[in-house]
């Protein structure tokens, strides 16, 4: 099933283009990796796909019964302070609040999709456990749960892998692989980690000037992708 | 026995029971918000807001506007929706629009009051508005209605808006993303803030705003883990630190502000004391709760102790039937309770009333009368009233700026349509010149 769909979109503010005519799509059980260098405009893709900022042109479409409150967004964990008081379960159930409307409280249903969230990512020790204590793999997984309560089937993750040691790192990939093959989850993944994006990928979106969208193995083909991952075989 | 005596004469007095209620309430409001507030980074928000509520005081006051609240509250909710919901894409960040703001307008307000000032005493006004040192015990019943009302609004506002409030506290860019209007959180957030500084600038003046939004919630992030337990611990620290200063400071007859800060920072200091103990030997949270109320308790009796005793009453003048004495009452009680009498005196008319001061002559411009009053001040000196007496026949008149004990009926008259207070009759008890 097609998730997302966009067409000749051309990201950016007013006034500055940082990337035009991109198209892209992402089908149920595919993880769609964005790489590039620093300035390209992952971010700005990112915030544009969430709907956080319009984009300049083009369209994105999103599948039957999709909207953008229900694109699974985990962020860079830099931007949330490390001496946070709010326990895990608080973190968590603060992910179904789409679902909430305009209901001012967590229904009995928003607790127990988030109680599910929790268990499946073998949250349930640390369930009021805050999370100013949590390792960084932990802390990781607590916004994966978070970013779950609010998805329906599209997962957007941005720099997931960062900071985390390389133990964690194959424990998130493979959760994330998971969730792709169990739940038909289509995942979008920002990531500086070239090596283990493409162990991951299904398809990957290669940001520069002349961008590349394609499947891994298309991209391992081109000048493009052997630059970039240092010349990977399949 | 004594304290507790004492307390009951305070507690007897309507604007001491205003000023209980107003404090609980601002205090209440202000720590609910602190928290929200101290994990956004914006700490400094209450500094800063407060002088810019500073500023457009004073120049609603030299402007003499009937209604200065009414000026200064919406320049105040400018200010701070320009300040929370504008830093993240501005040139100038969070903390230093606060201090150009801050500084800026504390600077302007000063300046204006100086130039353009028509009050004879500048000082007084500006001690009074910064450090607050009286202004929570003259409330009117209609200042007490509308903290109430306001307290109210902020109460539920935190509760319907909890879930969306902690979304966006800790992290914006998803809730966001879930279709959290952020922008319409921040600027309510941001008129909530607005309205509860210019409410606190009452109670602890604009100078002391910022402790009473920063500690409880820093003392309660010592101790508990979650969200709403930080925000429950730091409501209920700041209400119980709020009423414990006020007491005291009532009792002891310090400045009500800097007393309700000074027991933030002791009740900070024990949380975070509790914080260590909590890590160190990893005993229950519950016990250290149990320990803390100890200690609190134990600091609250020896505080107590420690408190000067009130003068013991002057025997040799116990036949004379007296209304009111205010010789038993702390000068900080005496200026307040001078200050209503002033203000109405028609509800005090008839009362036989005792008080020392410093005897202030003065001649009437056209008449060359004389007449004489007797001064008081509160005990930072800064704000002082008079009240003028008529010495009944045959006693000596005071020199000025002698130090006498009054006691005179207390009686209504009018001069060119303006209704005052005046002691009559009065007697000279005693007379240090």
């Amino acid at each position: 099933m097609r998730l997302l769909d966009c067409n000749f979109l051309s990201l950016g503010y007013p006034g500055h283009v940082l990337a035009s005519n991109l198209s892209f799509s992402l089908d149920t059980g595919q993880c769609l990796c964005i790489v590039g260098e620093n300035g390209v405009g992952k971010s700005t893709l990112v915030r544009t796909i969430l709907h956080l900022q319009p984009a300049l042109a083009g369209t994105i479409q999103l599948g039957q019964g999709i909207t953008p409150q229900k694109i699974g967004y985990l962020p860079q964990t830099t931007v949330i302070s490390a001496d946070f008081p709010a326990t895990v379960q608080e973190v968590v159930l603060s992910g179904c609040l789409a679902s909430c409307g305009w209901r001012p409280f967590y229904g009995r249903a928003e607790r127990e999709l988030a109680e599910r969230q929790i268990t499946r990512l073998g949250l349930g020790d640390l369930r009021k456990c805050s999370f100013r204590d949590l390792s960084g793999g932990q802390r990781q997984r607590t916004l994966l749960a978070r970013a779950l309560c609010a998805a329906k089937s599209i997962l957007l993750l941005d720099e997931p892998v960062a900071g985390l040691d390389p133990a964690i790192q194959a424990e998130f990939y493979h959760l994330i692989h998971k969730l792709r093959e169990e739940d038909g989850m289509g995942i979008i993944m920002v990531s500086h980690d070239i090596r283990g994006v493409i162990q991951e990928a299904t398809h990957i979106l290669h940001l520069s000037s002349n961008f590349f969208y394609g499947t891994r193995k298309e991209y391992l083909a081109t000048q493009q992708g052997r630059l970039f991952t240092g010349g990977m075989e399949e | 026995m004594n304290i507790i005596k004492s307390l009951q004469l305070y507690l007897s007095y309507p604007f001491v029971q205003y000023a209980l209620v107003a404090g609980v309430l601002i205090a209440l409001c202000s720590s609910l918000l602190g928290v929200t507030l101290v994990l956004k980074r914006f700490s400094l928000i209450g500094d800063g807001l407060s002088h810019v509520a500073f500023g457009v005081l004073s120049i609603a006051t030299v402007l003499k506007l009937a209604a200065p609240m009414l000026f200064v509250l919406p320049v105040t909710i400018l200010c701070a929706v320009c300040l929370l919901c504008a830093s993240s894409h501005s040139r100038i960040r969070g903390d230093a629009s606060i201090a150009m703001l801050s500084v800026g307008s504390l600077a302007v307000g000063y300046m204006v009051v100086n130039v353009f000032g028509s009050s004879a005493n500048v000082s007084a006004d500006v001690c009074s508005t910064l450090f607050g040192s009286t202004s929570i015990l003259t409330l009117t019943p209609l200042d007490v209605w509308l903290c109430v009302a306001l307290s109210l609004i902020v109460v539920v506002f935190f509760i319907l808006f909890y879930g969306r409030i902690f979304a966006v506290t800790f992290d914006e860019t998803f809730a966001q993303a879930t279709g959290v209007n952020v922008g319409m959180c921040n600027l309510l957030l941001a008129v909530v803030v607005a309205v509860i500084i210019v409410l606190a600038m009452n109670l602890v003046g604009s100078l002391l705003i910022s402790a009473l939004i920063v500690f409880p919630a820093l003392a309660a992030m010592r101790i508990c883990r979650s969200f709403l337990g930080v925000t429950v611990f730091a409501a209920i620290l700041s209400v119980c630190c709020a009423l414990l200063g006020m007491l005291t400071a009532i009792v002891a007859g310090t400045p009500v502000g800097s007393t309700i800060v000074t027991t933030d920072i002791i009740a900070f200091l024990l949380c975070a004391t509790g914080g260590v103990v909590l890590q160190r030997f990893r005993i229950g949270r519950r016990s250290v709760i149990v320990m803390l109320c100890l200690c609190s308790l134990l600091a609250g009796g020896c505080g107590k102790k420690a408190q000067p005793q009130e003068k013991e009453t002057a025997s040799k003048q116990e036949e004379v039937q007296v209304d009111m004495d205010l010789t038993l009452v702390n000068p900080m009680m005496v200026y307040t309770q001078v200050f209503y009498m002033l203000q109405k005196p028609q509800d005090y008319a008839g009362q036989v009333i005792r008080m020392s001061g410093t005897c202030v002559v003065t001649k009437n411009r056209y008449t060359q009368e004389r007449h004489y009053n007797c001064n008081v001040s509160d005990s930072t000196g800064c704000c002082s009233t008079m009240i003028r007496f008529n010495l009944a026949d045959g006693i000596l008149p005071p020199r000025n700026g002698a130090m006498i004990t009054i006691r005179g009926r207390f009686e209504m008259t009018t001069d060119r349509d303006k209704n005052f207070g005046i002691l009559q009759d009065a007697a000279l008890e005693q007379y240090m010149p």
